[in-house]
């Protein structure tokens, strides 16, 4: 018998359920992302390997283009995630599907939208510390570049379940911003609590597999960096960004549960209309 | 860490930002590209019918819902795709559930199992449910009853399966016109449980209303007042305080 998981949870229901749900659809969960994130992340390793150490400008692009290609990534696994919670089979054919069906543009768009928003408080406030810093004030210089963490961290966890909005709710762009900051509000110290420990565990186990030497190859092998960098990607990513965004998808419901906006119509219409 | 602190640093970190997301969005108008010159101009309308009457739907306006389905349904048989043409079926079969076109409901959920392919599949228990309903609203009970058994066997092979919740009080409805009271109380009862569980607290108000009118039925009024008075407090719970003064009237008027 196949068990539902759309229920209230506490963290460590939601870390288990997640690892629960990974397990049991390892492949096709694999397979999804293996079809969004290793060709995005041969050409940012690709433009990493040729760039100079220290170009600045090229380590920023590749930290904002792998946020980016996880969110993608992460579109396409919600649906099929929802499926498992649900206690129903998955397919690897549906999710690549299901998001098109929707409208690849608007849903990556709504996806870009919100990022897009992060990144232009972020990096406004934080240029403006820099200056500061750099017009021999260096403490204010400091506590500006605070407040561009702490709106930072603020806009995290309220665009946090953009990816569920637009594939479980059918509902984008601005309004699917505004949809994921409601279900936010009244948990908010939750969610930050919940993701935070969530994101840096994750984070700690994904270093600690990528340091561990897998390449048969030395380093003086010429193809090295392309063998190390499908091995890291493949290690690291296909294994972490599922359970990751099984775990938000579950958080996911369980606020929705929580703050009284999960009806028994919801949950037929989510179904029902899911997988089309 | 302070080369980042400058003016270079800082310039370089900007146009990494910038051009990653100038890539990200030139990544998503080439999937866009790519997935609209896979369909007609033809899809695109049904597509646009399909959502206008989808919000039509929402907001109650179920006529100018229906007429946006067939729209979008005629489009779609000149042009077919299937999983698009199978949620028209469902949703007009929908919008004939909630404004009691019994028949029409029944047919349009059969036109979807006709073309229902293993891409475009809802799942089977959730159109058992729904032609039970239509069944039901017919008066054929046994029918009803049958096509309702069937959701709640697939649906009870998914251990705490929430969408059992509206499959007991289908049940329970029907179990109360065969005049089974015993089953109907057991139905819902169980979907008062699955509804506690996801905190709705309308659906589990209208449960326990079902439950204290079937009570009436059989003489059992303290029964029957204990549920009528709990489903007060659940919808007064859940802002509708209308519903709760009616409700705590016929409370009352049971009680006197």
């Amino acid at each position: 018998m196949n068990d539902s998981f759309i229920s209230k949870q506490g963290f460590r229901e939601l870390v288990a359920n997640a690892f629960h749900i990974y397990f049991r659809n390892a492949p096709t969960l694999i397979a999804i992302c293996a079809a969004v994130l290793l060709p995005g992340y041969l050409i940012t390793d690709t433009v990493g390997y040729f760039a100079p150490d220290d170009a600045k400008a090229v380590q920023a692009f590749d930290f904002a283009l792998r946020a980016f290609l996880q969110v993608v990534a992460e579109l396409f696994l919600v649906g099929e995630i929802s499926q498992a919670a649900f206690g129903q089979p998955t397919s690897v054919g549906r999710g690549l599907t299901r998001a098109s069906a929707r409208g690849v543009g608007r849903l990556i768009g709504t996806n870009l939208l919100a990022l897009a928003v992060i990144a232009l408080v972020v990096l406004v406030i934080g240029s403006a510390g820099v200056l500061i810093a750099l017009a021999e004030h260096p403490v204010w210089g400091v506590f500006v570049i605070f407040l561009a963490c702490i709106a930072f961290v603020l806009l995290w966890v309220r665009y946090i379940f953009v990816s569920q909005v637009v594939i479980l709710q059918r509902v984008y762009w601005v309004s699917a911003l505004r949809a994921s900051a409601s279900l936010v509000t009244g948990s908010f110290w939750k969610t930050l609590w919940y993701g935070t420990v969530f994101t840096l565990v994750t984070a700690l186990l994904s270093a600690a597999i990528v340091a561990i030497p897998l390449s048969p190859w030395s380093e003086d092998f010429a193809g090295y960096w392309i063998v190390e960098s499908i091995i890291k990607n493949a290690v690291a990513l296909l294994l972490f960004v599922p359970i990751s965004a099984a775990f938000w998808t579950l958080f996911y419901y369980s606020l929705r549960i929580e703050s009284d906006r999960l009806t028994t119509a919801d949950i037929v219409e989510i179904q029902s209309f899911g997988n089309l | 860490m302070g080369e980042y602190f400058t003016f270079d640093g800082l310039r370089e970190i900007i146009l990494g930002v910038i051009a990653s997301f100038v890539t990200a969005a030139l990544v998503a108008l080439a999937g866009w590209i790519i997935v609209r010159t896979g369909y007609g101009s033809a899809h695109r309308n049904a597509q646009r019918h399909l959502r206008q009457g989808r919000v039509l739907q929402t907001a109650g306006d179920f006529a100018r819902a229906r007429s946006e389905f067939e729209t979008s349904i005629n489009l779609l048989r000149e042009h077919p795709t299937p999983a698009l043409l199978a949620e028209a079926y469902l949703r007009l079969g929908d919008t004939d559930l909630a404004t009691d076109n019994w028949q029409g409901a029944v047919e349009h959920f059969k036109l979807y199992r006709e073309l229902a392919s293993k891409k475009a599949k809802v799942p089977e228990d959730l159109v058992c449910l729904r032609i039970g309903r239509a069944h039901l609203g017919l008066g054929n009970v046994d029918e009803a009853f049958r096509f309702l058994d069937e959701a709640r066997r697939i649906q009870e092979r998914v251990s705490q399966n929430p969408l059992l919740g509206e499959t007991y009080v289908r049940l329970a409805e029907t179990e109360t016109r065969r005049k089974r009271p015993d089953a109907a109380r057991e139905h819902y009862l169980r979907a008062i449980n699955v509804q506690e569980r996801l905190r709705d607290r309308r659906a589990e108000a209208g449960s326990r209303v079902g439950l204290a009118e079937m009570y009436v039925l059989t003489g059992d009024h303290e029964s029957a007042r204990g549920q009528y008075s709990a489903a007060a407090r659940l919808y007064r719970a859940a802002g509708d305080a209308g519903t709760a003064g009616l409700i705590e009237a016929k409370a009352a008027a049971i009680a006197a």
